[in-house]
């Protein structure tokens, strides 16, 4: 009876509608992580465009598990998503705070703030790439001339830097996703609040306390969440930049994934990797709905 | 207060799902990438072949031809006038020849081959040579060559690179050695002539040093890859080392420590500026940033095409080391896994490369003997080369760094040997040190 409800007049017509869309996503995400998740399990060699299968085994998952690299990427990039979500949050929410008070430019500074979400990946990172050069590079001539370094900061040459140098491009490009969530979020907050706010005497710090954070607690679990998945699986940006190394210190999940299977031609233990890190997104992911989908008001 | 919506366990994780492919179909970082691979998916079992419709005869074919040297000075227009020659003689055949930087080349093969796509003419460093047929990439050739006197003609030894189990898989495509090209202006400067020497070499880069001026001696690549493991070895063959003998890795005896002190004393003395590619370094020279550079004979198109101010100091002299790193450069194959007809075309383009009078021409616009013996050589070689001797006397004499033994797994030896290098770069690492642990990767790596 509900079966023949669900299939009936307009509700039918929706699920038609969806159906390509369905369909689609099928093909494009489905389909290629079932067979990515098959070939992890696969004791396989590959040859020219085919797969020679030789039975199923676990020994990807073993070699991948106990293999001395995986700690520490696992642990970078933990790190790198950590960092770089807390910057981009931290200036997404200054920036949107700034966008949601009316000023004159405000359409201009609106346009700038968006301007690193709009440049092609590959084209910003290329010049930053650009900016961090050790020798001719914009950022160590500013800096050494400023008086804030003496000798030229080794940005892709040295571990530390290298690392910081790839979490400031991820940040500058992921931050303008947290301002635009949270400028929605910001203007979704009724003007009432803050004038009654004001009535009671609550200054600018109280008001942002008790009023536009925990009003923003429904739009931030689930742009951290977003945002966290993007960058736990971010590769343009490390590749272009270092291409994992110096000697691995930027070596995320991601960039030993492709590693193992486009450079090192061992497309079982990718596979094995990738589902690996599958399984660790989708286990924040379940943490981050629960947090997701409390509501504060 | 904060109030929950229940959820169920099963809808946190249909959520989650959502989530994530929401994440996955969207771009890093919030934008669309069509870099980012997908992780591990399997490659498609049908060959798609061509842009255009490959169909039977009379209908038209694009054959695909990608090439690091697609915009290199002088060797590019030859590519582009032999490929004009064959589209014209061959109605309704276009080959789309289109540019690949180096330090992507065989990645991008690699994902092409993978994904079941390949290109139909394939150009392969000399040393991925091995790796690419062992997963059977390149169609073996043997069958055409019966018909032409093209091994005949060509360097018998330097063509053993293309031979696998008996079988020839490819054509080399040019024979090198190295030779290092300096600025003479800056090297006059520091009243030092032209090092005949390591020692000599390492004060004179050193001396053309001027942090000051933003001047260095010369320029490394330093990222990881192919460009950085040669330019490694330029020092470590030019002690008299070798990261192979007998099949067995050979990289922590004393010459390859030499040839790794050498290296790490440049850095160490900051005598090239760090984080560059092959390409940022030729372009530094060409602006007169940096005196010097290690070049093989594709080095005088770059010479050539120097800044106004520049060109005319920029001059060549041999490899100051005891010996000098060279060989088959360069190879060209036919794809394994597409339509017969098109390995039919694509190799009836490389037999094209490979006449008299091409060679002629390639030697011309490349600026190194021809690999053909009776090339028909253009009569002002020497005017528009005036160090081509340079060049062709250190292609007679080269050591090939290729590691015999580990070439399938070129790629890993690669990055070995470029952590090897940035291990001294970036934690101070001793060259013996370096030595010894690349020992230990590379007898891993021989040994999986």
């Amino acid at each position: 009876m509900t079966f023949i409800r669900i299939l009936s007049g307009r509700t039918r017509f929706a699920y038609a509608l969806l159906l390509p869309a369905l369909a689609l996503l099928g093909l494009v995400v489905a389909y290629p992580l079932y067979s990515g998740v098959l070939l992890s399990f696969e004791k396989a060699d590959f040859f020219g465009s085919s797969l020679a299968q030789r039975g199923w085994t676990l020994d990807n998952f073993v070699r991948v598990l106990g293999s001395a690299d995986f700690l520490p990427s696992l642990i970078r990039s933990f790190a790198y998503v950590l960092i770089v979500t807390a910057g981009a949050l931290t200036i997404g929410l200054l920036t949107a705070l700034l966008l949601n008070e009316s000023f004159r430019g405000r359409p201009l500074a609106r346009m700038l703030i968006a301007l690193p979400w709009a440049i092609p990946l590959v084209v910003a990172t290329n010049i930053w790439w650009w900016l961090l050069d050790p020798s001719y590079g914009l950022v160590n001539s500013t800096l050494t001339s400023l008086g804030v370094s003496q000798q030229p900061t080794q940005w892709l040459n040295d571990q530390i830097p290298a690392f910081i140098a790839v979490c400031i491009v991820t940040i500058w490009k992921a931050y303008p996703f947290f301002t635009i969530m949270l400028l929605a979020g910001l203007q979704g907050i009724p003007k009432d609040l803050y004038d009654a706010a004001s009535v009671d005497g609550a200054g600018t710090y109280r008001r942002l306390r008790h009023i536009t954070l925990p009003a923003l607690r429904a739009v931030v679990p689930i742009a951290v969440l977003l945002n966290a998945l993007w960058v736990f699986r971010e590769f343009t940006v490390i590749w272009v930049l270092t291409g994992g190394g110096p000697v691995n210190a930027t070596e995320t999940l991601a960039i030993a994934t492709y590693r193992a299977a486009f450079q090192d031609f061992h497309f079982t233990l990718a596979a094995a990797l990738g589902v690996v890190t599958l399984a660790i997104s989708l286990v924040g992911s379940v943490v981050a709905v629960r947090f997701a989908t409390r509501d504060f008001y | 207060m904060a109030s929950h919506r229940h959820l169920r366990p099963w809808q946190h994780m249909v959520t989650a799902a959502a989530a994530l492919a929401v994440a996955s179909c969207s771009g890093a970082a919030g934008t669309p990438s069509a870099v980012a691979p997908s992780t591990g998916t399997t490659p498609g079992p049908t060959p798609a072949t061509t842009t255009a419709a490959s169909t039977p005869t009379g209908a038209s074919v694009t054959l695909q031809f990608p090439s690091w040297q697609q915009d290199e000075p002088g060797v590019s227009d030859w590519y582009k006038s032999m490929i004009a020659a064959f589209e014209s003689a061959n109605p309704g055949v276009t080959i789309s020849f289109t540019k690949v930087a180096l330090a992507d080349h065989v990645d991008k093969l690699t994902t092409e081959f993978a994904g079941g796509a390949p290109p139909q003419l394939v150009e392969l460093p000399t040393s991925n040579v091995g790796q690419f047929v062992s997963h059977g990439w390149l169609h073996p050739l043997d069958d055409y060559l019966k018909a032409t006197d093209i091994l005949q003609k060509w360097p018998t030894a330097l063509q053993q690179s293309c031979v696998v189990d008996g079988k020839v898989y490819c054509l080399i495509l040019n024979t090198y050695g190295d030779a290092w090209v300096y600025n003479s202006k800056v090297l006059a400067a520091t009243k030092l002539s032209a090092p005949t020497t390591p020692d000599q070499y390492l004060a004179a880069v050193k001396a053309m040093t001027d942090p000051s001026k933003q001047q260095f001696g010369t320029c490394f690549p330093t990222l990881p890859g192919f460009n950085m493991t040669d330019m490694i070895s330029v020092f470590v063959i030019g002690a008299g080392g070798q990261w192979t003998t007998d099949g067995k890795p050979t990289a922590n005896t004393p010459e390859v420590v030499q040839g790794l002190t050498w290296w790490n004393d440049v850095i160490k003395a900051n005598a090239t500026p760090l984080g560059n590619e092959s390409g940022a370094c030729r372009q530094l020279y060409q602006q007169g940033k940096v005196g010097s550079y290690f070049d093989g004979p594709w080095g005088q198109g770059f010479m050539a095409a120097a800044a106004a101010d520049v060109k005319p100091n920029l001059k060549a002299v041999p490899v100051p080391f005891p010996y000098n790193t060279g060989g088959a450069g360069f190879v060209i194959g036919v794809a394994e896994g597409v339509p017969a007809d098109q390995q039919n075309l694509a190799w009836q383009f490389i037999q094209s490369l490979t006449t008299p009078d091409a060679q002629g021409q390639y030697a011309y616009n490349y600026g190194s003997a021809p690999l053909r013996q009776d090339a028909v050589l253009p009569g002002d070689m020497k005017t528009k080369f005036p160090y081509l001797d340079i060049w062709i006397t250190a292609s007679k004499t080269p050591v090939s760094w290729t590691p015999i033994g580990l070439e399938s797994k070129q790629n890993e030896f690669i990055k070995a040997v470029s952590d090897a290098g940035q291990k001294m770069i970036s934690q101070n690492v001793s060259p013996k040190d370096a030595a010894d642990q690349l020992q230990q990767q590379l007898l891993t790596l021989a040994g999986s």
